[in-house]
């Protein structure tokens, strides 16, 4: 079953993509139908579940019957071009052995992923034990009940969205042990589109020497077996961010913005805590003002992620007693900074400068990124590369002023500084395809 | 830039013993002594490797280039097996027995990598090339450096994986679930499977405190995975009903020492109960002693069990 509900994401997603993607390669969507899928067979049972009926096998079985049935429909028109598009794979093409042992790294990561149980921390408190209990039939207001007996950490049921506690609920309604399989194929997913995303801007050879490294990274291949939110979180958020570049300097495919507004309503899917989606949305608005981008691509980008967004806060305003870390306001921040001490100060940024220092290659390989994009002194004022660097320097500004808000309102809490170095990962695919871009030329000087 | 080779060739042998010597000790005991931070001179090397690399190499280089051959060679077989010997054994064993830390290795092993794979590149595609650039050339190299070391990560944790694998493989599922859960939760898994066994899935069950010592046996969401559907009850929370059917009997964890003013060992009040089931974390056995329950009987070191509440 585990195989087969599987297989029934990457189709579902893959024939979404179809209809929402036009003139992308195979590749690029093989990529991204492992996250349509699973933003399929979570939303769906969310909102099921939203309106007070419990998830069951049926349930499940009915909307993958469904979601196959209208994508099939949606595709006739398609259907050609898929066919096509299937013929044409060949994967040993180029640099065969290379793509064999990069073959068979996923696949080990698959096997691990499949053969060790779930025993993360976070996966036990909350995201797998979340999918347990929906899938025995319980509705959220019975979580809010389960909930309400840790007055210690209010609301920490409904701390997160429950995107991958429903995939792995659809899982072990269907008689599936191992939900965790879907994390190892968002991490191919991953370096799938980083390969074809990164082609378009670099030579073949260079794309596969960036992606391999990708690949090795070991912050994300760890992350690969863990069945947390941060990987899945890198891969929405990374996605969303390159295609939002592509489509600000190409905007001949409106496809590429609707799909880049859906990855990123899905980061937000993934982990509503992170703002990093704030980012992307004044980046569209600033191309907006400079009359480069319509009002109806940047409405198209910002939509479904304000929906997601209202969404997501009203199920946690109907069932958290209280939203942990999500609730910031004024009365907070006032508190906070009324009862301010060097302490609590000192904490957020030796924990923010802890973070680089432990990825302190990732962080040199950005300087020197910066340094070799400045030096170059492009001609145009703004371009890829520059975007990308705003971009991540924005994102690290954001993860400081968190760290910081953290550090003021929730003084004493050091541990959560220890998930910064968790949710950072998204920034390993960010910085390893700038320093790619950048490197174009390296071969041709 | 006469002054950048000798300059190299005493910063690297140098680099290569300050960071040897700080596996030994430990991270930045060389700043702590004579303030000499060794990422400094690391990063100094490798800046060095660069400009050295762009100028014809004379035989010194390739005496340097021998070195780190060797120095690589016996390094990264020397990490493995403090790695393969962790994961066989429990992990710091190496460094419990030999004082040496497997991830400090590293340090040494990249910095002998990055010289010997920048001077490949060089060799085959003139990347240093006076010409290119040199901030490209040193870009190119940090990244290949980035995906070596990740692959040495990487190798490490793969085999950590392997060994559970092949001491599980022969098990039934329900041995290897809990051989894993083990390995990842030490006595807490067996402890909590044992209340489980004795518990009905319709009681109530109080908690120690969510706060050190308890911080496994107290945490309610932890205790919740393993116990559902069973009530949970922790103490110090507010609105607590005042009856239970069971009260946990726990030590605590010395890696969450207590607080000042705080001690090892839960439930610390006399409770009138049914039964005491005192459980021994080392064999995995109980046994049931009849009448109320007074710490001072019960509460010695790694006591853990279980009040049933009359």
């Amino acid at each position: 079953m585990t195989t087969i509900f599987t297989l029934v994401i990457l189709v579902s997603g893959l024939l979404l993509s179809y209809v929402i993607l036009k003139n992308v390669s195979l590749l690029e969507r093989l990529a991204i139908s492992i996250g349509l899928g699973i933003l399929i067979y979570s939303l769906f049972p969310f909102v099921q579940v939203l309106y007070g009926i419990p998830l069951s096998k049926e349930s499940v079985l009915i909307l993958i019957l469904f979601s196959l049935l209208i994508l099939i429909f949606l595709n006739l028109k398609n259907w050609s071009v898929i066919i096509k598009d299937l013929k044409s794979i060949d994967l040993l093409s180029f640099r065969k052995h290379s793509v064999l042992l990069m073959i068979a790294f996923g696949l080990i990561l698959m096997s691990i992923a499949m053969y060790f149980p779930i025993s993360g921390w976070d996966a036990l408190t909350l995201y797998d034990f979340r999918g347990k209990v929906l899938s025995q039939g319980l509705h959220f207001k019975d979580i809010q009940y389960l909930d309400s007996f840790d007055k210690h950490n209010p609301g920490y049921y409904f701390s997160y969205p429950p995107s991958t506690s429903f995939i792995h609920a659809d899982y072990y309604v269907l008689g599936s042990k191992s939900p965790q399989v879907i994390y190892p194929l968002i991490f191919i997913g991953l370096i799938i589109f980083f390969y074809s995303s990164i082609s378009h801007y670099i030579s073949k050879e260079n794309a596969f020497l960036f992606s391999a490294v990708l690949m090795v990274s070991n912050v994300l291949s760890s992350n690969a077996v863990v069945p947390y939110t941060n990987l899945p979180y890198a891969y929405f958020y990374f996605i969303s961010t390159v295609l939002l570049v592509r489509y600000l300097f190409d905007r001949k495919n409106i496809g590429i913005i609707i799909m880049s507004a859906i990855f990123l309503a899905g980061s937000l899917w993934m982990r509503s805590v992170e703002p990093f989606y704030i980012v992307n949305i004044l980046v569209i608005i600033y191309f907006l003002i400079k009359k480069q981008v319509s009002l109806v691509s940047t409405l198209f980008f910002v939509l479904p992620v304000l929906v997601l967004k209202e969404v997501w806060g009203y199920t946690q305003k109907a069932y958290a007693t209280n939203v942990f870390l999500s609730n910031v306001n004024v009365g907070l921040v006032t508190k906070g900074l009324l009862s301010l001490s060097a302490n609590a100060i000192k904490e957020p940024i030796s924990a923010y400068f802890g973070f680089i220092s432990q990825n302190i290659l990732l962080f040199v390989i950005l300087i020197i990124t910066l340094a070799t994009y400045f030096v170059k002194k492009s001609k145009k004022s703004l371009n890829p590369e520059i975007l990308f660097l705003i971009i991540i320097f924005s994102d690290l500004a954001v993860i400081f002023a968190g760290t910081f808000a953290v550090g003021i309102l929730l003084p004493g809490r050091s541990e959560i500084y220890a998930s910064i170095a968790r949710f950072g990962i998204f920034l390993f695919p960010l910085i390893l395809f700038i320093s790619g871009l950048m490197l174009k030329d390296l071969f041709k000087e | 830039m006469k002054i950048l080779k000798p300059l190299f060739l005493v910063l690297y042998p140098v680099t290569l013993l300050s960071l040897l010597i700080e596996s030994y000790t430990f991270k930045y005991f060389l700043y702590k002594h004579f303030y000499i931070n060794s990422d400094i001179l690391t990063a100094i090397v490798f800046v060095l490797i660069i400009f050295i690399l762009r100028s014809p190499r004379d035989k010194i280089i390739k005496f340097y280039l021998l070195i780190s051959s060797i120095s690589v060679v016996v390094i990264t077989a020397f990490y493995f097996f403090l790695t393969f010997i962790d994961d066989y054994n429990y992990q710091n064993y190496s460094f419990s027995k030999y004082h040496i830390q497997p991830d400090l290795l590293l340090r040494p092993i990249i910095l002998g990598l990055f010289f010997l794979v920048a001077y490949y590149i060089e060799k085959k595609i003139k990347v240093f090339n006076r010409k290119k650039s040199f901030l490209s050339s040193l870009l190119f190299v940090t990244v290949v450096i980035f995906g070596i070391s990740n692959l040495f990560l990487d190798v490490s944790n793969l085999h950590q994986s392997l060994v559970t694998v092949i001491k599980t493989v022969n098990l039934k599922n329900s041995t290897k679930y809990s051989y894993i859960m083990r390995t990842q939760y030490g006595y807490y898994y067996d402890y909590i499977e044992f209340v489980k066994s004795i518990v009905p899935a319709n009681a109530s069950i109080l908690l120690p405190p969510q706060k050190n010592p308890w911080q496994f046996e107290g945490n309610q969401r932890l205790d919740r995975f393993f116990l559902y559907p069973r009530t949970l009850y922790s103490t110090g929370e507010p609105d607590l009903p005042g009856t239970y059917d069971y009260i946990l009997i726990a030590w605590g964890n010395s890696a969450f020492p207590p607080a000042t003013g705080d001690s090892y060992g839960w439930p610390q009040y006399k409770v009138q109960a049914k039964e005491v089931y005192i459980y021994d974390i080392n064999s995995n056995n109980y046994k049931i002693y009849k009448g109320d329950y007074d710490p001072k009987e019960y509460l010695k070191n790694d006591a853990y069990g279980l009040i049933k509440i009359k």
